[in-house]
């Protein structure tokens, strides 16, 4: 069955929130926009497989949080029933002095639904360009 | 009959799948955005049918990448036939990540065999 407009709401509704946990620096929230098998597998941050490793993970970054925000454009989704992926840009900027452009990267995520909604099953982070921050 | 949602979402995830083909120098994948008969205009002039355009994807230089964000995604339309204006920022990525160009694009598309093309691109730069 096609992914419904209110699949596809729900899922950049996902990305949404993950970008303001991350940067909020909410753990419970960015963790749990994973699946309890998730997989968190980043150019900068390497492979964290489990819910509960990407919370453990996501708590050592928590502290830098608030000097940087997740921007993403140019989501691609695609799926059926149960299952679908997204493929979408990441600009990470500084929001701090002197709020530089920190990275440009690529999101391919596998997203599956849930009982609690859609959740990351795997993000994959890709980095184009970067800065050393 | 107006655009639904689904027209809506389906013309911006169009414009979302052009940004990624043409990063990624995919020339069948960036043609597919255009219908048979689409039109680009670009800085560089003009390029019109799917022959052309895979041209010009081959062709372009790709000795510096940039990435293509939009964002202020206006969309009017009905029925069959819809245009857009659409915010355009480049991100160089060759070396540190910065802004290249700001500009817009003004489409217009079609709705081909259950599927929204633009039949005409155009892109101008800010200034």
């Amino acid at each position: 069955m096609p992914l419904s407009v209110e699949d596809r709401m729900a899922i950049l509704a996902l990305v949404t929130r993950y970008n303001h946990a991350v940067d909020e620096g909410d753990v419970d929230t960015r963790s749990e926009t994973f699946t309890e098998d998730g997989v968190w597998d980043s150019d900068t941050a390497g492979v964290v497989t489990s819910r509960e490793a990407i919370r453990a993970h996501a708590a050592t970054r928590a502290p830098q949080a608030h000097t940087k925000k997740h921007w993403t454009n140019s989501p691609v989704i695609e799926g059926d029933g149960d299952h679908a992926t997204i493929t979408q840009y990441l600009w990470l900027v500084e929001i701090v002095e002197p709020r530089r452009t920190l990275m440009i990267g690529t999101y391919h995520d596998t997203v599956r639904r849930e009982p609690e909604g859609w959740l990351f099953a795997k993000r994959e982070l890709r980095v184009h360009s970067r800065i050393d921050y | 009959m107006p655009l639904s949602l689904e027209d809506q979402l389906d013309i911006m995830e169009l414009m979302a799948r052009y940004n990624h083909a043409i990063d990624s120098s995919q020339p069948e994948a960036w043609a597919d955005t255009f219908t048979e008969d689409g039109v680009f205009e670009g800085s560089a002039g003009k390029v019109s049918g799917r022959e052309e355009m895979l041209a010009f994807v081959r062709n372009r230089d790709q000795s510096n990448p940039i990435r293509h964000w939009n964002n202020n995604i206006l969309i009017d339309g009905d029925g069959d036939d819809a245009t857009a204006k659409v915010y355009l920022v480049t991100f160089d990525v060759t070396g540190p990540p910065e802004v290249r160009i700001t500009g817009m694009y003004h489409d217009t598309l079609k709705r081909v065999d259950g599927q929204w093309k633009f039949t005409h691109r155009k892109v101008r730069a800010d200034g």
